[in-house]
């Protein structure tokens, strides 16, 4: 037998003994339900501690398994809830050097766990120090790390969201606004949507009418119309003129009509599919889009229907 | 004290839901329909809390199965993400009593929950 | 050391680096769809209006369909498509089950090979995202041709009977291709497990519908590839037919004979721990995207999937 040979089968059987013990390591049926157990623990303390007036006794973690359980949970508690006691909060993050001990470990991670890890920290009521360590990750190439970091330094800073957003070098994704939006439910961010859907940045743009469409914001009607006249990116037009049809506002101007000219085939057919499905009468199909679209529309619209004369007959 | 049960495939956020409530109730949680239905069959309770909105929209007929003929007709809550018109509006049609959305506020849902055991008393 | 062992050292030292290679991306994969998907996250509702159409040939089981509408995603429904003169018992059926009443249905104009006898919508709101399509029986194409024909939404995922999603999997395909890097991605291939095939609805209509070669006819630059697992069959090494069990069995029997014949024990042993790097690699994979316990049909669906670079770009279902 040859070394080279020798060494292959070395390498193989190591590589395939490494993936059978990772097999068998991972769901760790055990390990996993003892950190769930912690963390429901973790979770059930917050909330008893939370809804007392004068709390009785300190959540306490020791070490990391601890620590981590008890960002887990409050990540939990935080990410579902609204209007909870922050100072409360804050009293255990201090206690249990939750802040520190997630910067810290933030900076020794990387890829999906860092953004894990950055995913926790947005939910800690940590100083705004923390949020500039933090900015580096921004401007991260991991995506998900790039998201979370947003979202933390959005929860630390919120007075400067904003700023940050529109700073960003980068195009926020649906995701990514959805998730901006989760924050916005939670009442962590003093946005009001005017101003977003008044800049010019895209990203501020873009989350402006996303906030429009999320708690269907009919006034703004008159500023989507604005963005579907001026806007250059299509993208933007188009998604502004989606939110007016999702809010069920008429779409039936002539300066709509005009911007839909512009758009290619493709996506006018995909516009009339999901008019149709929002409901709109053919008699708005007509005037949107051209005959042989409007057919077709009508062909949609009758589909929802059903022929009563033919089923009296029947009777 | 009330009897109430949670549905939910999400562990933490049942466990979550069910410490907000469990001053007011007894409180069983299930992460399978079919153990919810056991569930309601076997301890009759006042209120069910589901935390998911699929199991609605399936054809799996989760109400009529949670308030079976003969039985103790439950309140059926339900907590999700989810915002559009439409599936609120199916929930409601399908005999769910009460939609609320995700994020709850803990103290409001405490006292909904409160109130709700206590008319349910009195009745 | 010779030439041929060289080689063929070689070419094992590329199998297996394929097999690692594929088993990190799918765990890559799975660990940033659990992130994205995880409890806290919150609902991603409708991510920039994608939404994704269901279609379904030979599906005619009420728990199947049942399992199908079980996604909480908002953009989604599912479209089934059945010969209630062929099926009238099952047909009957799903029509009393999720109250569907007959509705108006015109020949498509997009898709012409798409022959619709009855179109059914339910009089329900909650089932709503169901649509059944009576049409005759043909092939599993023309299915999917009726079904594109009435699809709502910009997306086609089509499934086969016995197939199901996966938990999420409509979730994190609507992440994916809301993405703005993606907006001209007319298919997305699934490499994990099954498999599975997401197409833009408007690439299919001009392709004229369904076939077996449209995968080739779509630009590879439009395709996307990805590692998550979308569907699966609820099956086992039993189901994969026996002529094909005996073939594998065949070819292993005979790539060791040779081996051993032309290198000796030691090529042997080094195939070996190749196929068992392998079988390794697609265990790991399988409990990564849920299965519970070792199958070898896991393992045969892994190595398939590895091997899908030499298979020519063919839709079969």
């Amino acid at each position: 037998m040859n070394i080279f040979t020798l060494l292959y089968i070395i390498i193989t059987s190591a590589a395939a003994l490494l993936f059978c013990i990772m097999a068998f390591t991972m769901p760790h049926k055990s390990k996993l339900e003892k950190n769930s157990k912690l963390k429901a623990r973790y979770i059930k303390q917050l909330v008893n501690m939370l809804g007392e007036i004068t709390p009785s006794e300190q959540i306490t973690a020791r070490g990391v398994r601890q620590r981590m359980a008890l960002a887990e949970a409050i990540y939990i508690v935080v990410s579902h809830t609204y209007g909870i006691d922050t100072d409360k909060l804050k009293q255990i993050t201090q206690i249990n050097r939750l802040e520190r001990f997630l910067s810290r470990a933030i900076t020794f991670s990387r890829g999906i766990r860092r953004s894990h890890l950055l995913l926790l920290m947005s939910c800690l009521p940590a100083s705004e120090e923390a949020s500039d360590k933090l900015l580096h990750n921004i401007n991260s190439r991991n995506s998900l790390v790039r998201t979370n970091a947003l979202l933390a330094t959005l929860a630390l800073k919120p007075s400067h969201a904003i700023k940050t957003i529109a700073s960003l070098d980068f195009e926020l994704q649906h995701t990514d606004i959805a998730r901006i939006i989760a924050l916005l439910r939670r009442g962590l961010l003093p946005i009001a949507y005017e101003p977003l859907l008044e800049s010019h940045n895209r990203n501020l743009r873009m989350l402006g009418i996303a906030i429009v469409r999320a708690f269907g914001i009919n006034i703004a009607e008159k500023q989507l119309c604005h963005i579907i006249y001026t806007e250059s990116d299509n993208e933007i037009a188009t998604e502004a003129l989606y939110t007016l049809a999702t809010l069920g506002r008429t779409l039936s101007r002539t300066r709509i009509r005009e911007r839909l000219a512009t758009m290619p085939p493709s996506q006018r057919k995909d516009l009339c599919r999901h008019i149709t499905t929002e409901g709109y009468s053919l008699q708005t199909m007509r005037s949107l889009f051209s005959i042989e679209e409007s057919c077709h529309a009508e062909k949609l619209i009758n589909s929802h229907k059903r022929k009563l004369t033919k089923i009296a007959a029947t009777i | 004290m009330g009897k109430i049960i949670i549905y939910s495939q999400q562990i933490h956020t049942a466990t979550l839901i069910a410490e907000v409530i469990a001053d007011t109730a007894d409180v069983e949680y299930c992460d399978t329909p079919e153990e919810l239905i056991r569930h309601c069959i076997e301890h009759k309770p006042d209120l069910v809390i589901i935390i998911a909105i699929a199991p609605f929209l399936n054809g799996s007929h989760i109400i009529r199965r949670i308030r079976f003929r003969g039985g103790r007709r439950p309140a059926i809550y339900v907590i999700a993400w989810h915002q559009s018109e439409h599936i609120v509006l199916s929930l409601l049609e399908c005999g769910v009593d009460q939609y609320m959305t995700f994020p709850i506020c803990m103290g409001r849902l405490q006292s909904k929950i409160n109130q709700f055991l206590q008319s349910n008393d009195t009745r | 050391m010779n030439v041929s062992l060289t080689i063929f050292l070689l070419t094992l030292s590329a199998i297996s680096l394929a097999a690692a290679r594929h088993t990190l991306r799918i765990m890559q994969s799975i660990r940033t769809r659990k992130e994205l998907c995880d409890e806290g996250t919150g609902c991603y509702e409708s991510l920039g209006f994608v939404g994704c159409s269901v279609i379904c040939s030979a599906v005619d089981n009420l728990y199947h369909i049942e399992q199908l509408l079980n996604v909480e995603y908002d953009r989604y429904e599912v479209i089934i498509v059945l010969d209630a003169q062929l099926h009238t018992e099952k047909f009957a059926h799903i029509i009393a089950h999720y109250r569907m009443i007959k509705v108006n249905c015109s020949p498509s104009d997009e898709l012409p090979t798409a022959r619709i006898r009855n179109l059914y919508r339910s009089s329900s709101r909650n089932f709503r995202r169901l649509v059944l399509i009576d049409c005759e029986q043909r092939s599993a194409y023309d299915d999917f041709d009726a079904a594109a024909s009435v699809a709502s939404y910009k997306f086609l995922l089509p499934i086969r009977s016995h197939t199901l999603l996966h938990r999420h999997a409509i979730e994190s395909a609507a992440i994916i291709l809301s993405e703005s890097n993606y907006k001209n991605i007319e298919l997305l291939i699934s490499h994990v497990g099954e498999g599975g095939y997401i197409f833009r609805r408007q690439t299919i209509i001009e392709h004229g519908g369904f076939s077996s070669h449209l995968i080739r006819e779509i630009n590879k630059k439009a395709t996307l590839d990805i590692y998550l697992p979308i569907s699966y069959t609820p099956h086992t090494f039993q189901h994969i037919k026996p002529t094909l069990k005996v073939a594998i069995f065949c070819t292993i029997v005979t790539l060791f004979l040779t081996t051993w014949i032309t290198w000796g024990v030691a090529a042997v042993a080094a195939l070996g721990t190749t196929l068992i790097l392998i079988c390794a690699a697609g265990f790991f994979s399988a409990r990564l995207y849920g299965e519970r316990s070792w199958s070898s049909y896991n393992i045969f669906w892994f190595f398939r999937q590895m091997c899908s670079f030499f298979r020519p770009r063919k839709f079969i279902v």
